[in-house]
């Protein structure tokens, strides 16, 4: 069963293309509007990575930013020995947690922004009153915990989680980004829910 | 703890709602206009010469131009006031090593305690007159002659003028 729940959240992630090498080869000559281009493709998914490490609307907006003005910055020196998604996902997780680095000890729980759909969401309505032995608990609170939980990983393990199960990148390509093998990011993707699983344990029987 | 693998697959569905999360509706069509209005003023600042790109940096910190300016203008009355200084201690002039007064020099007027003090030392308004040493005492003998411009020359009858027109009536 678990192999199955692996396979779905391995969703497959198009990372590198013709296309993608074509418009950074463009963008390497100075043509702005296919570096344009390619920060419309990438910029939802590092903003997610960055959200979820950071939990904070303003400060996710703000690093992604960095990220794709620090990656045409160096953009001269990427040489395509990975692909560009790799590469400005590198960017980003560094700059992530140089960031959470400094902001040590100051969270803010941002849960304002969930969209107002997963509320409707049939599976999570269900997740909600059927998993957990507190049925009084909303969508909101539990969120909450999940996210309090998350904080409490470490920046490594909280990013394999945010890659792996919430942004469904596969093995190969976080290890990838964070420059280990599968082996290892397999290993820590489980010591990672295991203390989710201990943090939650109240709530999840 | 014992971990099967229901509780991982639960821990899944649970971060799966984290998906939901999104930032505000319209963000990221104004998010990549935003990286790319910055990374074109950066090719632009970094086409500018150094002293628009000065500017442009005294443009988005007033603060430290505000600082920079009071530094700069306290500098220039230091540097007044320190001129001031040594104009004053070198117009002790001395004539054969012999101290024969102090002048200011810092300009040829000045208005100080409600007085206005002309620097300009007065101009002598008796007859002029030439001196000689005495060799033997060494002492300044003045001539006795007056020294100055002939008397016919502030004398208007004496002077000898003639108009452009005196030379027709004799033709």
């Amino acid at each position: 069963m678990e192999a199955a729940a692996e396979k779905t959240a391995e969703t497959p992630v198009s990372t590198d293309s013709d296309e993608d090498r074509q418009l950074v080869k463009r963008a390497q000559a100075g043509y702005l509007p296919a570096y344009d281009e390619l920060v419309r493709r990438y910029q939802q998914r590092i903003y997610a990575t960055v959200y979820h490490m950071t939990s904070n609307h303003e400060d996710a907006a703000d690093i992604s930013q960095e990220t794709f003005i620090k990656a045409h910055q160096a953009l001269k020196s990427f040489k395509g020995d990975s692909s560009f998604f790799t590469w400005i996902y590198r960017i980003a997780v560094n700059k992530t947690i140089n960031f959470l680095k400094q902001r040590k000890n100051k969270i803010h729980m941002s849960l304002n922004d969930l969209d107002l759909n997963a509320e409707n969401d049939p599976d999570l309505v269900a997740l909600v009153s059927e998993k957990t032995p507190r049925r009084d608990l909303n969508l909101s609170e539990l969120q909450e915990r999940l996210n309090e939980a998350l904080s409490k990983l470490s920046e490594v393990h909280r990013l394999v989680v945010t890659m792996h199960d919430i942004q469904g990148l596969p093995h190969e390509e976080i290890g990838k980004v964070l420059g280990c093998n599968t082996g290892t990011v397999r290993s820590r993707l489980f010591y990672a829910r295991q203390q989710l699983q201990a943090f939650l344990s109240d709530f999840i029987q | 703890m014992e971990q099967s693998p229901q509780d991982h697959d639960l821990i899944r569905r649970l971060l799966a709602i984290k998906r939901h999360e999104l930032p505000p509706a319209g963000f990221f069509d104004q998010f990549h206009a935003g990286v790319m209005g910055r990374i074109e003023a950066n090719i632009e600042s970094a086409e500018l010469a150094w002293w628009e790109r000065a500017l442009l940096w005294f443009d988005s910190k007033p603060i430290m131009a505000g600082a920079y300016a009071i530094a700069v203008a306290g500098l220039f009355v230091c540097g007044l006031e320190f001129s001031q200084m040594i104009q004053t201690e070198t117009a002790e002039l001395t004539v054969d090593g012999i101290a024969i007064g102090s002048a200011s020099t810092t300009g040829p007027a000045s208005f100080s305690s409600g007085r206005f003090e002309s620097s300009i030392p007065p101009v002598y308004a008796g007859p002029i007159v030439s001196a000689s040493a005495d060799p033997g005492s060494g002492k300044i003998i003045p001539d006795s002659s007056p020294v100055g411009p002939p008397a016919f020359l502030f004398s208007p009858s004496e002077l000898n003028t003639r108009t452009a027109s005196d030379g027709l009536g004799a033709r």
